[in-house]
C-alpha cells in the first residue's frame, strides 16, 4: 500500500492545469527521494476539452487519470478517495500549486498519528488577490475552536489519513437549498471526531484567486454550511463542563 | 512626589489641531498639564510647562486602556482624568497611558537609530519629547511605510503618518496601519474619537487577564508574532520554495499591489466576532429554545407580536421562548417567562455583516422550532440573507406592524414571504391591506394573520402546518 496519494482535481482550468501537474510531480519527486511511496491520480469533473487535453500524456508520468461527471467538488473528492489505496491523501486543485516539500514534510509530521490532519503553514494567494494567510494550528493555546462556528480557518487542500475521508465524506453541495461550504463542514466533522488539525512548518500552498471561484460564488449567495453538532450550543455547553 | 498642576479642564470633544502637535511655538489650544521636569530628558526639561508635550500626551491617551491597568473604572471615559492620574501616579507605577506606546518597542526602535533612554528618564516622556520629533512610532501596531503606501492621500499632509493615525486614522475603519488589517477595528462608536476610544482598544483588552498590560497585550503580541512569521518568509528555505514555485507559475512572484496578512488565532477578522459570539453564548445559560423572537429591544412590542407570543405560550406552555434584542438592551414587555438575550451591547462596534453572523450563530446554536422576527432590521436581514437555508432547519415567521412604527418595508415582506410559514400583523386592516395589495391566493391568505385571527386561534392551524412541513 502506498504511503501517500497525491490527487489533483480539475474541471475547466485548461492548459493552466499543467502547471499544477508540474507542481504535483515536483512534490512527488521530493517525497520519493525521501523514501515515501506515492501514488498519483488526476480526477477530471466534467472537463472542458482543453482541460482533458492538458492531461493527455499524464500517464507517461505515472499518473492515473479518471473522469467523472458530478459538478460537485465534494463528490469528486469522495470518488477520488475510492480510487486510491494509500494511507494518506493530499488534494490539489487544478489551478493551485504546492511547495515542493509539501508531501514529504506533511507525511513526516502526520505519518505517526492517524488522527492528525496537516495544513500548510501558509496559503500564498496570487492572481486577483495577493494575500498571505497563515493557517492556524489547533494546538496553539491561543486557538479558540469557537472560531469554527464563525469561519473556516482551514482549507480542503490538506494532508489527511484516508480514513478521515472514508469516515467523513464531503457533504453534497445544495446551493439551491442554501447549503455549500462542504470543506468547512468537513473541518467541523473531523474536529468533532477528534482529528487534530496541525500546521506543517515551512510549507506553502500557492492558490490562484479568481473572481469566479466556488468560494467567491458561495459567499455571494449567502449560503451556509450544513448543520453540525459543532454549531450546536448544547455541544459547547457540554464542552464547558469538561474543559 | 512630583508636582502636578491642573489649571483648567478643557471641555469634552476638544479636538487637537494636527499642526498643534508639531512645534513649541504653537500655544493655541494648549492643555494645562505640567509634566514632571525631572523625568524628562535633560535637554528637554525646559519644555515641561510648555503646552506641546502635554498636547502630545493628550493626543495619544486611551483612557479605557489606561483605566484597565490602574483599576480605576471611572477613568475609562475621562481623558483629562486619565492624563492627570497618569502624571501623578500611573507613570511612576509603569502604567501605559496609550495603547500605541510600548516601551520595549520604543527602545528597540531608538536603538536602531543609535539612540537610547538615559537612566532615570521616563520612557514615555522621552518619546513625547525626543521620539516624536524623531518620528519614531513606538508600537508594532503601526508600520509607517505600509500605512502611507496603502493610503497615499496622507503622504502630503501636515503630519507624519503616525500622528495622523493617532489623531484620525485609528478611528477610521478603512485605515489599516499594518498588513494585518485595521487592528481589529470594526465600526467605531459615534463618540469614539471624542472619548479617545478607538476600536483597537478592544483588541488591546481582549483576554486582558492573560497579559501584563503595562508591557504588552493580546493585540500587540499577535501582530508581533505575525510580523515574525512574515519575516520568516525571508529565510533561505522559504525563498527557495517560493522561487521554485514561481519558476512554474511566474504570477506567484509578482510584486503585490498590496498584500494582506491574516493569521488566526492572532490576526484574523473573525477573531473578535468569535469572542463576542462566545460571550453571548456563555451569558445565555441555555442551549435550547423552542421559539426565538428577534426584536429591536425597548419595552413596546406591538399588539401583533404580543398576541402571537401569548398564543404560542398557550399552545406550548412548557416551551422555552428566547427573546433576542438587536438594537436596545431594554427588556421588551413580552412573556414574563421568556429568556432575554441582548446582542446590541456585545456587538457594538461591528459591521452589519458581523452582527448578522452573531445573530446567525445564536439562532442556529439553540436549534429552535421557529424564529419570529418583529421590527428588527437585523432580524429581517437574517430572513432575507439566510431564510432559504434556515427554513430547512426551523420554521420562520414575522410580525408586521405597518405604518411608521415598523421598519420592515413592503420590500422585506415581499422578499421574504416565500420562506415564511406565517406572518402576523398588528391590525386586521393591515392584514387585509397585504392580502389585497399582493392579491394573495387562499393558501397565502391562510399564512397572514390579523389580530382577530390570533384571538380566534388561527395560529394553531399554522403552527400545526409548520410542524407538518418540517416533519
Amino acid at each position: 500500500m502506498p504511503d501517500v496519494a497525491a490527487i489533483l482535481t480539475a474541471h475547466a482550468e485548461g492548459v493552466m492545469a499543467g502547471l499544477s501537474l508540474r507542481s504535483l510531480l515536483d512534490a512527488v519527486e521530493v517525497a520519493r527521494a525521501g523514501g515515501i511511496d506515492v501514488e498519483m491520480l488526476v480526477v477530471l469533473d466534467n472537463p472542458t476539452d482543453a482541460t482533458r487535453a492538458a492531461f493527455a500524456e499524464a500517464d507517461q508520468h505515472g499518473v492515473t487519470v479518471a473522469e467523472v461527471s458530478y459538478a460537485d467538488q465534494g463528490k469528486v473528492r469522495n470518488h477520488a478517495v475510492g480510487l486510491v489505496a494509500a494511507g494518506h491523501i493530499a488534494f490539489l486543485d487544478g489551478d493551485d500549486l504546492w511547495s515542493e516539500n509539501w508531501l514529504a514534510d506533511a507525511y513526516r509530521l502526520c505519518a505517526g498519528d492517524d488522527q492528525m490532519i496537516g495544513h500548510p503553514e501558509l496559503n500564498w494567494f496570487f492572481g486577483n488577490q495577493q494575500n498571505l494567510y497563515f493557517l492556524p494550528d489547533q494546538t496553539d493555546p491561543e486557538f479558540d475552536p469557537a472560531l469554527l462556528r464563525i469561519a473556516n480557518p482551514w482549507d480542503a487542500l490538506c494532508f489527511a489519513p484516508r480514513k478521515a475521508y472514508v469516515e467523513h465524506p464531503f457533504a453534497a453541495r445544495a446551493v439551491a437549498d442554501g447549503y455549500a461550504y462542504e470543506d468547512w463542514h468537513w473541518m467541523l466533522e473531523t474536529y468533532l471526531a477528534g482529528y487534530v488539525h496541525r500546521v506543517v512548518p515551512e510549507t506553502i500552498h500557492f492558490k490562484r484567486r479568481r473572481e469566479g471561484s466556488q468560494y467567491v460564488q458561495a459567499r455571494a449567495r449567502s449560503v451556509l454550511t450544513r448543520p453540525s453538532d459543532l454549531l450546536d450550543f448544547a455541544w459547547w455547553q457540554e464542552r464547558d463542563r469538561t474543559v | 512626589m512630583r508636582s502636578i498642576r491642573l489649571r483648567r479642564r478643557p471641555g469634552p470633544g476638544l479636538a487637537q489641531s494636527p499642526v498643534g502637535l508639531f512645534g513649541d511655538a504653537d500655544v493655541n489650544n494648549a492643555s494645562d498639564l505640567t509634566l514632571p521636569r525631572d523625568l524628562l530628558p535633560v535637554g528637554h526639561r525646559h519644555r515641561a510647562e510648555r503646552p506641546l508635550l502635554a498636547r502630545r500626551l493628550r493626543a495619544v491617551t486611551h483612557p479605557r486602556f489606561y483605566a484597565a491597568q490602574v483599576g480605576e473604572a471611572t477613568l475609562a471615559d475621562d481623558v483629562e482624568g486619565a492624563m492627570s492620574h497618569f502624571v501623578s501616579s500611573g507613570m511612576r507605577d509603569g502604567a501605559r497611558i496609550s495603547g500605541l506606546f510600548n516601551v520595549e518597542i520604543y527602545e528597540e526602535r531608538l536603538a536602531e537609530r543609535g539612540l537610547k533612554i538615559e537612566p532615570g528618564i521616563d520612557p514615555f516622556l522621552h518619546w513625547v519629547s525626543v521620539g516624536w520629533d524623531e518620528r519614531v512610532a513606538p508600537t508594532v501596531l503601526f508600520d509607517e511605510e505600509f500605512y502611507l503606501g496603502r493610503h497615499p492621500d496622507l503622504a502630503g499632509g501636515p503630519e507624519w503618518g503616525f500622528a495622523q493615525y493617532v489623531r484620525a486614522g485609528c478611528y477610521a475603519p478603512g485605515r489599516s496601519p499594518t498588513p494585518f488589517g485595521p487592528n481589529y477595528g470594526g465600526v467605531p462608536a459615534p463618540d469614539a474619537r471624542e472619548r479617545q476610544d478607538p476600536p483597537l482598544v478592544a483588541g488591546l483588552l481582549h483576554r486582558a487577564s492573560n497579559y501584563d498590560l503595562t508591557r504588552t497585550s493580546w493585540l500587540e503580541e499577535g501582530v508581533a508574532a505575525g510580523t515574525a512569521k512574515l519575516a520568516a518568509l525571508g529565510s533561505d528555505r522559504m525563498r527557495e520554495l517560493v522561487e521554485k514555485a514561481a519558476a512554474i507559475e511566474p504570477l506567484i512572484a509578482e510584486t503585490p499591489r498590496e498584500r494582506w496578512v491574516s493569521w488566526p488565532p492572532h490576526t484574523h477578522l473573525m477573531v473578535m466576532p468569535t469572542a463576542r459570539a462566545e460571550e453571548v453564548r456563555r451569558g445565555l445559560g441555555l442551549a435550547r429554545a423552542d421559539t426565538v423572537v428577534v426584536v429591536p429591544g425597548g419595552r413596546a412590542v406591538g399588539a401583533g407580536l404580543d398576541a402571537a407570543v401569548s398564543t404560542l405560550r398557550t399552545l406550548e406552555p412548557a416551551a422555552t421562548v428566547l427573546v433576542v434584542t438587536t438594537d436596545d438592551p431594554v427588556r421588551p414587555d413580552l412573556d414574563d417567562s421568556a429568556v432575554v438575550v441582548d446582542l446590541s451591547v456585545p456587538w457594538t462596534g461591528f459591521t452589519e455583516h458581523r452582527r448578522l453572523l452573531g445573530l446567525l450563530d445564536l439562532v442556529r446554536g439553540v436549534r429552535p422550532r421557529r424564529v419570529v422576527v418583529a421590527r428588527s432590521e437585523l432580524g429581517w436581514q437574517l430572513l432575507s440573507s439566510y431564510g432559504t437555508t434556515l427554513r430547512h432547519e426551523m420554521s420562520l415567521a414575522a410580525v408586521l406592524a405597518g405604518g411608521a412604527a415598523d421598519t420592515a418595508s413592503f420590500e422585506d415582506f415581499q422578499g421574504c414571504f416565500d420562506r415564511l410559514d406565517w406572518v402576523a400583523t398588528d391590525t386586521d386592516a393591515y392584514r387585509d391591506d397585504l392580502i389585497a395589495r399582493y392579491l394573495l391566493p387562499a393558501a397565502g391568505q391562510a399564512r397572514v394573520l390579523g389580530l382577530s385571527d390570533l384571538a380566534a386561534g388561527s395560529l394553531k392551524t399554522v403552527v400545526d402546518w409548520e410542524r407538518d412541513r418540517r416533519a
